[in-house]
């Protein structure tokens, strides 16, 4: 009901004004149910900083917001231990 | 153990510069053991990553040794241990995280989200997740239990139920004729049944 009315309304705030359709952004830390971002963890960390080396932002990821400050915590403990590179040339 | 107040868990890492032989790891490691036993605290566990390489170069060293180890005691006991691990020149870097909070949230997440499921399964009449899992279930959380065990024999009294119901139905259709036959023949053993066959044949 609710969505039958959105779609006559308003544009859709969701999808980008033109161009590509954007595919609806799930976490995958909430899909996989993860309580607990482990640093030590250095194949999930090194998904989420893309070639430079940066942490990855949520607006790109999709990361939930309690999610994205474990994976913050996570890297920046992984990188203090030299486990991921803070930058990469 | 949990109410323990002082007793906290911590993640103890650090790094070993790749120039140092196993004996000297070996007693790097044991000394570090020595502190923290001195200390107060007690080592659970400790894992050995061996060389490892670094993801960036500290001093000159390319690789180094990891030293991962779980231990428990008072926080007082952390300050001292890192002190003397910043004095060591063969200590690289070293980092100590409590675990015991984020491991205990996490736990109680995880029992919640099953609890919450077990509840579900239970509204829909299905056994709750895994015959295994069961065991640690009821003690956590009992009204679900509570409620799995009654709906459980009344989903099964709700499936018996119509399967007798047909039975007895189909005895009541079955004498039914018979009454209706013999009441003529043997001049109605019961009223109700007389006024039932004339009322029939009218």
């Amino acid at each position: 009901m609710r969505g039958a009315g959105a779609s006559r309304g308003k544009p859709k705030t969701d999808r980008p004004k033109r161009g590509m359709f954007r595919r609806k952004r799930v976490c995958r830390f909430c899909v996989d149910k993860v309580e607990f971002i482990d640093y030590k963890e250095v194949r999930l960390l090194i998904a989420s900083i893309p070639e430079r080396g940066k942490i990855q932002p949520r607006r790109l990821s999709g990361t939930c917001a309690r999610h994205q400050r474990k994976l913050q915590t996570a890297i920046k403990r992984a990188r203090q231990l030299a486990l991921i590179p803070y930058v990469t040339d | 153990m949990a109410s323990v107040v002082s007793e906290r868990q911590y993640e103890l890492i650090y790094i070993v510069a790749p120039v140092a032989t196993d004996a000297e790891v070996a007693a790097l490691q044991a000394e570090v053991d020595g502190h923290i036993g001195s200390l107060g605290g007690t080592v659970e566990n400790t894992d050995l990553w061996g060389r490892r390489k670094l993801a960036y170069q500290i001093g000159n060293y390319g690789e180094g040794i990891y030293i991962c180890q779980l231990i428990s005691g008072p926080g007082t006991m952390i300050g001292e241990i890192e002190r003397r691990l910043r004095v060591r020149d063969q200590v690289l870097r070293h980092l100590t995280v409590r675990v015991d909070e984020d491991l205990r949230k996490a736990r109680r997440l995880k029992e919640k989200r099953k609890a919450t499921v077990d509840r579900r399964r239970a509204a829909r009449g299905l056994p709750p997740l895994g015959v295994a899992d069961a065991a640690p279930a009821p003690p956590v959380e009992t009204p679900s239990a509570d409620t799995t065990s009654p709906e459980a024999p009344a989903a099964g009294a709700a499936a018996e139920a119509p399967s007798a119901d047909p039975a007895a139905s189909a005895a009541d259709a079955a004498p039914a004729p018979k009454t209706e036959a013999t009441t003529p023949s043997a001049d109605a053993a019961s009223t109700d049944a007389v006024a039932q066959t004339t009322e029939v044949k009218e």
